[in-house]
């Protein structure tokens, strides 16, 4: 290759080497090069160096003999007409077409669409060639007398693929030894295994979406004639023929050296790269291995498993649709069954000339298919509605536990109650005993649980009770939807929830222990203490007041002056212990003989050793110590029916017709109102102290004054009182007033100012001598002089001293 | 007569079990449409699908290396997810009861609306 000197600054000599083209130049082109003719040589290296610009065309595409001449001849401007790139001739028809391709096209009204693989659609692997022509004529030939169907060439081809495929799986290096192969028992059973077939891809798919296995069907993949078609199964095939075709394909088999028999595409292997073999059909691709760093790999892997995840669920999805529109085929049919069959049925009725039977086998009343799918809208909406509902349980859940919290509390009171219900015996001559409606009693219970509910809105108190917890929580949860695929497999605990079991089994646990008791203590006694408000005092009232309208209040109370105790009529007898009349009661309430009581006796319920008593007292109470010694009073159950007690008090009769009859009423008139008002009564203590007196002669009996100077008194230390409060706040509120006045004005103001002091003084001291606002504060002290009755005493006791 | 009979018993047995069959059929019917939809609620609504594509959209986003990226970094933000549209329920779609349901559904929510 003569360089010429001139190019040695341009060309950069590269070694020579097998890889390297060289050209070679013939006798005649080197004479061009010994004439060293100047413009040959500009000419030649206008050529190269034109190469060198980029023509568009891929480098490799560039050396193609047609291509290259073009580009030349264009780069030199030299005429190009006869130069071209050869085509294919495709002007002509092929005559055959008919025969090969014998399929109707229809056009489909949208595009046509196609996403079947070539493998999808091409058939079997397997080809026959002329050989296998004579073996099929010559197989059915000698089948005919005992099959009546011919075996086709189709078929021939699928078991021979099939006789490929499963030799392949069970001796993949058979070449090595051609002759050790596998017997047909031995190969049967893989063969029936891997149906490669259409029918046993469909039976597989039939068995994905629950179609019945005989039944024909058509996938988009199929053309409309191969529905008649019954073909078949890979089963029937091999137990047919497959013994006669074994032998015919293990001699092909052993002719090919174990390989394939039907020739195969060349292509190379994984690693044993022969660029001299040219029979290799597809070569790898050279690529310079990109450099790849660890996170792309997991990158790639991550996209890879998320795609076939992806798929996989498109898979799922589109079987459920399949599977559903099946689902919806058999309800078609089933309907129309259902048709005939009514159809049938009808006649034969008539027929028979049955008149009564069962009418709902006929019922043609035509229901309309309504599709039920709960759409998220919906869901959302149900799922609302639970969360609600939880939230309502928890509250109530909270509610209910701080009451039973509450409950230890209220141990304390009937302690008390104890000592005021022991001491209440002086209600001696009571008349009317009542027993407090058990309405009434269900109220109060209500009632306790309001302030409980109260206790757990308002923020946490002393006590952090679980209850309270429970509240807080419910109000602060905050609900946030998670895409399903977010939500972990595991069942999560919530707390609310734990708290609500833990709470309710020893709510549980409670009333358990609680009933327990009920039941060891049966009907003789019920548990005064969980239930304070059961009310067990007797009770007596004049015979004009109703009931329903008689004060007990204490505070009420003193609007009534009780001039003598309306509990015995002959009070000062029994007193001065000198009645005649006292009954006496044995222990079960019979009436006894008296000869020896004169005076009504304290009645102390816990005393057991008296074995008569001047009173009929209906209830005997028990004592019991409880945990932490705790102290709980049962009462006694009374034989006596509450509602014969009540009624004798009340008049039921009438209430209910009251109601019925729906009159408008006034408050006062209405018999229901007073009912209603007469539970309040329990609400409110007894009017009576310890030792009998009423509570609103107490402190005149202290002051040894009588009770309308008490009263008097008492309203007068009040309107002092409340006139010492008076004067201070309208001080206060005048001198703010200056005060504010005395920034706005300046020094000249200052001798105003103090006028409007001194005016201010006598103003207040002025009102402090009004006669009304006197006397309107004694009419409001009135009522309200029982209710601050202690304080009242301290203070006057002060003022006398 | 008698004959007739027997066929009239056989027919009302066999019209009982068609009856009786037609129950279960319905409900299973239902329970496969209400799966395919709580299923394609499911597929719809995967957050990474809808970076990377999904069978509706395509997977063109699948190659590009930012999309991996952000397909990786997804599982620690997945927030603003945006509400289905029914229009892409193609699989629930593809029943005809489902498809009347919901356009009685949106004809009910336009009257609302309207009033």
């Amino acid at each position: 290759m003569p360089a010429p000197a001139v190019d040695s600054s341009r060309f950069r000599h590269r070694k020579i080497s097998v890889k390297q083209r060289l050209r070679i130049y013939k006798s005649h082109e080197i004479k061009d090069l010994e004439q060293e003719d100047a413009a040959a040589i500009s000419a030649q290296h206008q050529q190269r160096e034109l190469m060198e610009i980029e023509t568009g065309v891929e480098k490799n595409e560039e050396k193609e003999e047609h291509l290259y001449k073009i580009l030349q001849s264009n780069q030199l401007r030299e005429n190009k007409k006869d130069l071209f790139i050869p085509t294919p001739d495709a002007s002509k028809t092929w005559d055959e077409f008919d025969k090969f391709y014998t399929g109707e096209f229809k056009c489909p009204a949208s595009y046509i669409q196609f996403s079947a693989q070539l493998e999808d659609c091409c058939g079997t692997l397997y080809n026959m060639d002329e050989n296998d022509e004579v073996f099929l004529k010559e197989l059915n030939k000698s089948l005919q007398s005992d099959i009546s169907e011919p075996l086709t060439e189709d078929e021939f081809e699928l078991i021979m693929a099939n006789f490929e495929s499963s030799i392949k799986d069970r001796q993949p290096f058979l070449s090595m030894d051609p002759e050790s192969i596998l017997s047909f028992a031995d190969l049967k059973p893989t063969m029936l295994k891997n149906d490669l077939g259409d029918s046993g891809v469909k039976k597989e798919l039939a068995k994905e979406i629950g179609m019945p296995e005989q039944e024909p069907f058509l996938t988009m993949f199929d053309n409309q004639r191969s529905l008649g078609k019954r073909e078949k199964s890979m089963v029937t095939l091999v137990n047919l023929f497959g013994e006669k075709i074994y032998d015919y394909w293990k001699n092909r088999k052993i002719s090919c050296n174990g390989s394939d028999i039907f020739p195969q595409l060349k292509s190379e292997r994984n690693n044993d790269k022969d660029d001299n073999d040219p029979y290799v059909c597809f070569r790898r691709r050279e690529l310079r291995q990109p450099r790849k760093t660890r996170r792309i790999d997991v990158q790639n892997s991550q996209k890879l498993r998320l795609l076939s995840q992806q798929l996989e669920y498109t898979k799922e999805l589109a079987l459920a649709v399949a599977k559903r529109e099946r689902t919806a085929l058999d309800v078609l049919e089933n309907e129309k069954f259902i048709f005939q069959a009514r159809v049938q049925l009808k006649a034969l009725k008539r027929k028979l000339g049955i008149s009564t039977d069962n009418e709902d086998l006929y019922a043609t009343k035509k229901q309309k298919l309504v599709s039920g799918v709960r759409t998220i809208k919906q869901q959302q909406q149900i799922l609302l509605q639970k969360q609600q509902q939880l939230l309502q349980q928890q509250q109530q859940a909270a509610v209910t536990s701080d009451s039973s919290v509450k409950r230890p509390k209220s141990v304390k009171t009937p302690k008390v109650q104890k000592d005021t219900s022991s001491s209440h015996g002086d209600d001696k001559g009571a008349e009317l005993k009542k027993k407090g409606p058990k309405a009434g009693s269900q109220r109060h219970k209500e009632q306790v649980q309001t302030p409980a509910q109260e206790n757990a809105q308002s923020p946490p108190a002393a006590s952090g009770t679980a209850g309270q917890q429970q509240q807080k929580q419910a109000s602060s949860q905050v609900y946030v939807k998670l895409p399903s695929s977010k939500i972990p497999d595991i069942v999560l605990e919530d707390v609310g929830k734990l708290l609500h079991s833990k709470e309710k089994s020893t709510r549980k646990f409670v009333e358990d222990k609680m009933r327990k008791r009920k039941q060891e203590d049966g009907d003789l006694f019920f548990n005064l203490t969980d239930d304070p408000y059961n009310p067990v005092f007797t009770l007596s009232i004049p015979d004009h007041v109703r009931p329903e309208d008689a004060p007990f209040s204490s505070v009420a109370g003193s609007k009534f002056e009780v001039k003598r105790s309306y509990y015995s009529p002959n009070l000062q007898n029994y007193v001065a212990g000198n009645a005649k009349d006292i009954k006496v009661f044995n222990v079960d309430g019979e009436i006894v003989e008296n000869n020896e009581y004169k005076k009504v006796e304290f009645y102390n319920p816990f005393d057991a050793e008296t074995h008569t008593h001047s009173q009929e007292f209906p209830i005997a109470f028990r004592r019991r110590r409880g945990r932490f010694n705790t102290q709980y009073i049962d009462q006694r159950r009374s034989d006596r029916n509450i509602n014969d007690m009540l009624s004798q008090s009340i008049n039921f009769e009438e209430i209910k017709k009251q109601e019925l009859d729906n009159q408008v009423i006034g408050v006062y008139d209405s018999k229901l109102d007073g009912l209603s008002r007469s539970y309040y009564n329990w609400k409110y203590d007894s009017n009576y102290n310890l030792y009998g007196s009423n509570f609103s002669d107490e402190p005149a009996k202290l002051n040894q004054i009588s009770n309308d100077t008490q009263v008097v008194r008492f309203g007068t230390m009040l309107g002092s009182k409340a006139y010492e409060q008076l004067r201070d706040a309208t001080i206060k509120y005048r001198q703010e007033q200056i005060n504010t006045r005395k920034k706005l004005n300046s020094l000249q103001h200052q001798q105003l100012l103090q006028k409007g002091q001194q005016q201010s003084n006598t103003a207040s001291n002025s009102q402090s001598s009004s006669p009304a606002t006197h006397q309107d504060i004694q009419k409001h002290t009135g009522s309200i002089r029982n209710e601050s009755s202690p304080p009242k005493k301290s203070i006057i006791s002060n003022a006398t001293a | 007569m008698d004959e007739q009979k027997k066929e009239y018993e056989k027919l009302k047995k066999e019209l009982r079990d068609a009856l009786a069959q037609k129950k279960q059929l319905e409900s299973n019917w239902s329970a496969l449409e209400q799966a395919v939809y709580d299923q394609e609620t499911e597929y719809l609504s995967r957050k990474p699908s809808s970076k990377m594509g999904n069978i509706l959209m395509g997977f063109q986003g699948f190659n590009k290396s930012s999309s991996a990226q952000q397909i990786l970094s997804d599982h620690s933000h997945s927030s603003n997810a945006q509400p289905l549209d029914d229009n892409d329920r193609i699989f629930s779609l593809s029943s005809y009861l489902f498809a009347k349901q919901l356009a009685d559904s949106n004809h009910q929510e336009q009257t609302k609306s309207n009033e």
